[in-house]
Order: structure tokens, then C-alpha cells, then sequence
């Protein structure tokens, strides 16, 4: 732990699909402040109408999720000497329950928002913000499919301490759609 | 504790300083300031702990980082001077 390397973990193919993917969602976030700074009082507003509690709620779950993929990985990796591959298939199990609980509590906010009559183009808040939680929704999604690979692939012991590169950039990807999150949440829910 | 444990916790209670934030649902930029700082705190443990950086010195690895430090310099940018 203590040296570092050269190579990253994970395949090259996962960072690539990464870097495009945070260059994305970077316009968008930037692009949200800079319309914000055409439209404070409308940004201010609108913004009072989200639900910050099911913000945090979708926070914690994506951390705690993260957190469980994390710990699937130290179990394969052996990290702290208890390999086991069977605990890394029930981590990855509850992460995917996490993701699924995110996946059903942005379900029921974005339902509850367009029973108000909201729809994409209300304002320019709104706009922004259907689109950033429909797309960030869509890499959950996509998320959740990976690890659910990932399970099935833990559950047939195809990682091992020395061969686990495809668990490892799956785990990248789902680490990914939280770090959007974690930006996320307090840009579009708290920051006025 | 396992550093990822402490990690885990810490972003944990960054949420709901957050959060607490949130619902003084006050306008100021002093309390931006410390969003965007947390935020980048965040930030910073997810893509040196979670994502592994912490291990690998790659130039490669700097970038996670660099795009959180970018993205949140023109979000404040735009709240404090636009």
C-alpha cells in the first residue's frame, strides 16, 4: 500500500469511458452555474421546491454503496489478509440494494416533481435539472448492471488476489457516478 | 478502523454538514465557500480512496482530481463574481 505504482487499476477502456464521462457531466454542472448567474431569483426559488431530504437520502445511499463495492474489492485483493470471495459477492449484493434504493427514491422525487406540473420546460432550473437527474439516473442505472456482472462473477470465483482487473474497473465506474453525485447534490439541491 | 471505514464515515458526516446547510436555506456566499470546500473534500477521498489514486502516481491520476478542482473553481467562481 505504502508504494506507489505506474499503472492505474482498472483497463484502459474503463478510464476512457471516465474521462468522457466526467468531461460531460463538467459542461453541465458548469453550464448550470453560469445560466444560474443569468437567473438567481428563478435558480433560488425553484430550487425550494426539491425535496433536500430525499437529497440526502440518495447521497447516503450512493456513499454507502461505494462503500460496500469498496470493501468487495479489499476482500478480493486480500488487502488486509482475510481474502474472501464469498463476502465480496454479499458487499457487492448490498450495494446493488443500495443502488436500487437510490434508483426507487429518485423514481418517487421525479414523480412527485412532475405531479406539480413541472415538466423540462418550465424554467431553466427545472430544465437543468430533469436533465441532470434523468442522465445521472441512466449511469446509476448502468451502474447497477456492472455490479450485477460483477456479483455473478464473484458468485463463479472468476476474481482471484492476483487476477481481478474486471472487477476493479467496474468498481471504478460505480465510484464514478458517485463522484458526480457528490457534486451534484449540493450544486442543484443546497447552494443558493 | 479500515482506512475505507474512516473514509465511508467522514463522507457521511460531510452530507450532513451539507444537508444542515441546506435547510437554513440562507443565500451566503461564506456558506458556498464551505460547500464547495466539502465538496472538493469529497471529492478528493472518493478518487484517492475509493477509486485507489492514493496508490498510483500516473499523470493519468491527476486528472479525477483536476476535473474536481476545475468544475468547483468555475461553479464558485460564477456564485462569487458573475
Amino acid at each position: 500500500m505504502s508504494s506507489k505504482t505506474q499503472e492505474l487499476q482498472g483497463d484502459f477502456g474503463v478510464w476512457l469511458v471516465i474521462y468522457v464521462e466526467l468531461f460531460t457531466f463538467a459542461i453541465l454542472f458548469m453550464g448550470y452555474a453560469i445560466a444560474r448567474s443569468y437567473n438567481v431569483e428563478i435558480f433560488n426559488d425553484s430550487q425550494l421546491m426539491l425535496n433536500k431530504t430525499a437529497g440526502l437520502v440518495n447521497t447516503l445511499l450512493l456513499i454507502t454503496a461505494s462503500w460496500f463495492v469498496m470493501r468487495a474489492i479489499e476482500n478480493v485483493k486480500d488487502i488486509y489478509g482475510d481474502f474472501d470471495i464469498q463476502k465480496a459477492s454479499n458487499y457487492l449484493l448490498w450495494a446493488i440494494g443500495m443502488g436500487f434504493l437510490f434508483v426507487v427514491s429518485k423514481l418517487f422525487e421525479l414523480a412527485h416533481v412532475f405531479g406539480e406540473g413541472i415538466t423540462l420546460s418550465t424554467n431553466t432550473f427545472f430544465t437543468f435539472y430533469i436533465l441532470l437527474a434523468l442522465f445521472h439516473l441512466m449511469h446509476v442505472l448502468l451502474g447497477m448492471f456492472i455490479l450485477f456482472n460483477l456479483y455473478n462473477n464473484t458468485k463463479k470465483k472468476k476474481y482471484s488476489r492476483k487476477e481481478h482487473v474486471g472487477l476493479e474497473s467496474g468498481a471504478l465506474y460505480w465510484h464514478m457516478v458517485d463522484l458526480l453525485w457528490i457534486v451534484l447534490f449540493p450544486l442543484v439541491y443546497i447552494m443558493r | 478502523m479500515r482506512a475505507s471505514t474512516k473514509v465511508f464515515l467522514f463522507l457521511i458526516s460531510l452530507t450532513f454538514l451539507a444537508f444542515f446547510i441546506g435547510l437554513t436555506e440562507i443565500s451566503s456566499g461564506w456558506f458556498v465557500g464551505v460547500l464547495l470546500f466539502s465538496t472538493f473534500v469529497k471529492g478528493k477521498l472518493i478518487v484517492d480512496y475509493f477509486m485507489g489514486m492514493v496508490e498510483y502516481k500516473s499523470r493519468w491520476s491527476n486528472f479525477p482530481t483536476l476535473w474536481l478542482g476545475l468544475v468547483l473553481l468555475v461553479v464558485g467562481g460564477v456564485y462569487f463574481f458573475v
